[in-house]
Order: C-alpha cells, then sequence, then structure tokens
C-alpha cells in the first residue's frame, strides 16, 4: 500500500478525471461512429443496404413501396455506407440521445424506374 | 476420512465478470478438486458465421470477443485475404498491428485492474481502468469505436491514420506509458498484492507444456512462446522483445503481463514512426474456395482460425480456438491445494475470456 501513497496524494488534490456528465457532455470524436443517417431522396430501393447489413437493421420491400429501418439493431458499423450505390448514408459523430419509445422508421419508397414514369 | 464439500464458484461471483462455473470441492479451506461447467455464454457464433455472407461475417468475427475484438476481424480477413488470393497493402498492415497493439493494451490494463480488483485493492484498480480509458478514446480516435473498433475489412483496413492522429498517438502513447509506472510499480512491489500472488497457482514449465498452455501463462512458466514472434506481416518488420518469466505462479502472469504493457506500447510507437505511404485497402472481387489455418497472438495468448469456403455466398465452415479455451486446462491444474480464498485471484490471473471461450 504505500507505494501508492503519492498516487493517491496526487489524486486527493488533482482535479477529477470524470466529467460532469449530463451539463459537461463529451465531444465526440471526429472518426466516432454515432448516428446512422438516411437520405432517403437518393434511394433507388436497390436493396444492397440490406443485404450488406450484418444486423438486419434494414428491410427493403420495393413492391409494398416500403423502407424499414430499426435504429435499435443497427450497430452502426458502416458496411451499408460502404454498400449503397447512391451513397444514401451518413454516420455522423453525434450519438443517438436516449428515448422513450423504441421506434423503427418506416419511409414510403418507389423504384427510381417507376418514380420516373410516374412523373413523365 | 476428512469430509469434502462442494462449493459452486460462479457462474455469478463478484470477481468475475463472466459466466464460468467451477464446482469446488473442498476439504475444510483446501481445494482438492475442480469441476468446470461451462456452457452459460454460448451464442452459437460460428454456425452463424456459416449462415452469413463473408463481409457480414467480419463484424461477426469481431464480437466472438468483447476484449479483443480487432485482433479477431483481422485474423478472420487475413484467413480470407489467403483464400482470396490478395494481399493486404503495407500501410494497412501497419495500421492493423496499430490497432492490434492498442487492444492488446487496454486488454491488460483491464486484466491488472481486475487482477487488483480481485483482492480488493480497488484504489488500484481505479488507476489502471483510468489510464485504460485514455487507451479507448485513442482507439475511437483513430476507428470510430471505443471497444469495437470495427476497422478492419478483406483487403486493408476502412480508416487511415492522418499526420495528425499519428502525432497525436505518439504523444499520448508517450504519456501513457511515463503515468502507467507508478501503478505498475505498485502492483510488482506492494507488499499486500505479493502477499496475495506469490506461489498461488503454481503451474510449472513442464505442465504448461503438457497441458499447453498458450499466452502470458504459458509465458510466465518460462516457455517463450508468441504467434508474434512468427513475424508474419508486420510483425517482422517491428523490433520488440517477449516477456517470460519463471515464476510459474499467479505474481509471475501479473509480472508478464505488466511488462507487456510497454512492449505494446513500443510497438504502437515503433509502427507509427515506421507508417509506410500508400493505399490502404485492395480491391477485390470473387468468392471463396478452399480451406485455411491461421494463427495470431491475442491478448491472452494463441488464437486459430479455420475458415473453409466452397465457391458459396456463405462459408461452409467457421471455427475459431481462442486462447481461454487452451488455458483452462492449465487453470484446473493450478486450483487443487489451494486456498478457497485464493480462487479468485488463481482464476483471474489466467486472465479468462469465457464469451469468447463459448463463443
Ligand atoms: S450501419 Fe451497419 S448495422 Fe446499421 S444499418 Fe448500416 S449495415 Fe446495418
Ligand atoms: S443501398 Fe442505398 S439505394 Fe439501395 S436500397 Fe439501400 S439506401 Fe436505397
Amino acid at each position: 500500500m504505500p507505494g501508492m501513497l503519492g498516487q493517491v496524494l496526487r489524486n486527493l488534490f488533482s482535479r477529477p478525471v470524470t466529467r460532469n456528465y449530463p451539463a459537461e457532455p463529451k465531444t465526440p470524436f471526429r472518426a466516432a461512429r454515432g448516428t446512422l443517417m438516411l437520405d432517403i431522396d437518393k434511394c433507388i430501393v436497390c436493396g444492397a443496404c440490406e443485404k450488406a447489413c450484418p444486423a438486419g437493421a434494414i428491410e427493403v420491400k420495393p413492391k409494398e413501396h416500403l423502407y424499414k429501418y430499426d435504429p435499435y439493431s443497427c450497430i452502426v458499423c458502416g458496411n451499408c455506407v460502404e454498400a449503397c450505390p447512391t451513397h444514401c448514408f451518413d454516420i455522423t459523430s453525434e450519438w443517438r440521445k436516449p428515448v422513450e419509445k423504441m421506434e423503427t422508421m418506416v419511409w414510403e419508397v418507389t423504384r427510381s424506374k417507376e418514380r420516373a414514369r410516374r412523373t413523365s | 476420512m476428512r469430509a469434502s464439500t462442494v462449493v459452486p464458484f460462479g457462474p455469478q461471483h463478484p470477481v468475475l465478470i463472466e459466466p464460468l462455473q467451477l464446482k469446488l470441492v473442498v476439504e475444510d479451506e483446501k481445494v482438492v478438486d475442480v469441476v468446470p461447467a461451462l456452457g452459460y455464454g454460448h451464442r452459437g457464433l460460428e454456425k452463424g458465421a456459416e449462415l452469413n455472407d463473408i463481409v457480414r461475417n467480419i463484424f461477426m468475427a469481431e464480437r466472438v470477443c468483447g476484449i479483443c475484438s480487432f485482433i479477431h476481424s483481422w485474423c478472420y480477413c487475413a484467413c480470407i485475404e489467403e483464400l482470396l488470393g490478395i494481399q493486404s497493402p503495407p500501410r494497412a498492415e501497419f495500421i492493423r498491428l496499430i490497432s492490434a497493439e492498442l487492444t492488446r493494451l487496454h486488454s491488460h490494463l483491464l486484466f491488472l485492474g481486475l487482477l487488483a480488483d480481485g483482492f480488493g485493492f480497488e484504489s488500484l484498480f481505479m488507476q489502471f481502468w483510468r489510464i485504460r480509458e485514455r487507451v479507448l478514446d485513442l482507439m475511437e480516435a483513430i476507428s470510430g469505436g471505443r471497444v469495437i473498433m470495427g476497422n478492419c475489412a478483406i483487403g486493408g483496413v476502412r480508416k487511415d491514420i492522418d499526420q495528425d492522429m499519428a502525432r497525436a498517438i505518439v504523444k499520448e502513447v508517450g504519456e501513457i506509458g511515463r503515468d502507467l509506472r507508478p501503478p505498475i510499480k505498485a502492483i510488482l512491489e506492494d507488499y499486500t498484492v505479493k502477499q496475495r500472488t506469490v506461489g498461488k497457482g503454481i503451474l510449472t514449465k513442464e505442465e504448461a507444456v503438457k497441458f499447453g498452455a498458450v499466452g502470458p501463462v504459458a509465458r510466465a512458466s518460462g516457455l517463450r512462446t508468441d504467434v508474434r514472434l512468427l513475424g508474419e506481416g508486420p510483425y517482422g518488420e517491428v523490433d520488440f522483445s517477449v516477456v517470460v518469466e519463471d515464476g510459474c505462479d499467479a505474481y509471475a502472469r501479473t509480472a508478464v503481463h505488466a511488462r507487456e504493457v510497454f512492449v505494446s506500447l513500443d510497438l504502437i510507437r515503433q509502427a507509427v514512426g515506421k507508417l509506410p505511404s500508400g493505399e490502404i485497402r485492395t480491391k477485390w472481387k470473387g468468392r471463396v474456395r478452399g480451406e485455411v489455418i491461421k494463427r495470431m497472438e491475442q491478448p491472452r495468448g494463441e488464437m486459430m482460425y479455420y475458415v473453409r469456403g466452397n465457391g458459396n455466398r456463405t462459408l461452409e465452415r467457421f471455427k475459431v480456438r481462442t486462447p481461454t479455451f487452451a488455458n483452462l486446462p492449465p487453470l484446473l491444474k493450478m486450483l487443487p491445494g489451494c486456498e478457497l480464498a485464493d480462487v479468485p485471484v488463481i482464476v483471474i490471473s489466467i486472465d479468462p475470456c469465457i464469451a469468447c471461450t463459448e463463443r
């Protein structure tokens, strides 16, 4: 125990190393994988992200025009970011805030061809 | 004849962070026999990996263990690269080495803290974990993941280390090394620590060979064994010495871990200094066919991967032999004859990782 005395005294007179959370939140690192963001307008409903996702967080249903993303299954691995041909995804360094209710995000999507047909 | 009693140690026990059960047969306060009961943490990862495609398996492999995670993904990617016949660029290999050594560093600091906690030296535990937090910060700054780095990819790595980051790593590694000296001095020289570890859990050199000990457990019994010594990949281009102790007891195992911390710090410094320029990822295409076995040195010892593909989208067989799996028979050899109160320290001294043992 005496070997630790110097360290113990230093600890006694130094500032705490812990942060006063939540008053002082941590500044995230630039590279931190915090939250996955999806720009659904760019999506061509190809399903590549669904195939790439190791956590099964994405479900693409072209026939039903549905795109489902469960942020609470997502492990923010970034595999879908690499797989998406139209760069729909982005990972921000901010961590997701706590929520009261866990909800799957659902979007209505149309395949690009159909969308083109509809608008023409 | 003395009456013997069976005392279950675990699966939930204050010193165990993972569910391992040892049924201790005790006579008075002396342990005379040990029967292990495993299987509490089985997740069916090997089977799961046979259902996933090869890219998604990287994330699966990384989650075999929650501590030595990066080296799992590295070993898996190295297996797939060999089957695909591709080579990851030298810069990627060095970034992998840096990530792997950071993993080893935080794992060893975790061990030293837990060991101190195991015999009630809470203050020392806090000192180690405070410094470990800085290693985790470094890992997050490099890769984006605090423990599960998610940085390894087939054919290289996903995130590069730029000039500023390289400088920051060298600076932080220097400071960590300096700040680690007092707690490491305490754990190696303190009277209380020595009372609890010296002469406890003896595993002689012959027994270490016979029972197939690996990693720090084997090195603490005087065996000079380390997969890194084979010089595969970037380990052939850096200088390092293997820490070997002859004490054969829990103290020697602690000392191996404590001294290896500095070896890892030095390896990181060297690797950052020698970081080659160039690409960090090789492009690849195709499916895997054939089989491969790879070994790598985890913080807890030698790990073995076996991967077999038959040209399908998924793997045909995926098998992992983790270091704690190899270190359990030596543990069962160490325990008989010890005092009941020494069991926690002896169990922790092999740095058990049950989740990865059971996969
Ligand atoms: S980040 Fe990973 S887990 Fe999350 S949706 Fe994308 S692929 Fe799935
Ligand atoms: S990979 Fe991109 S474009 Fe394709 S379905 Fe997913 S989000 Fe849409």
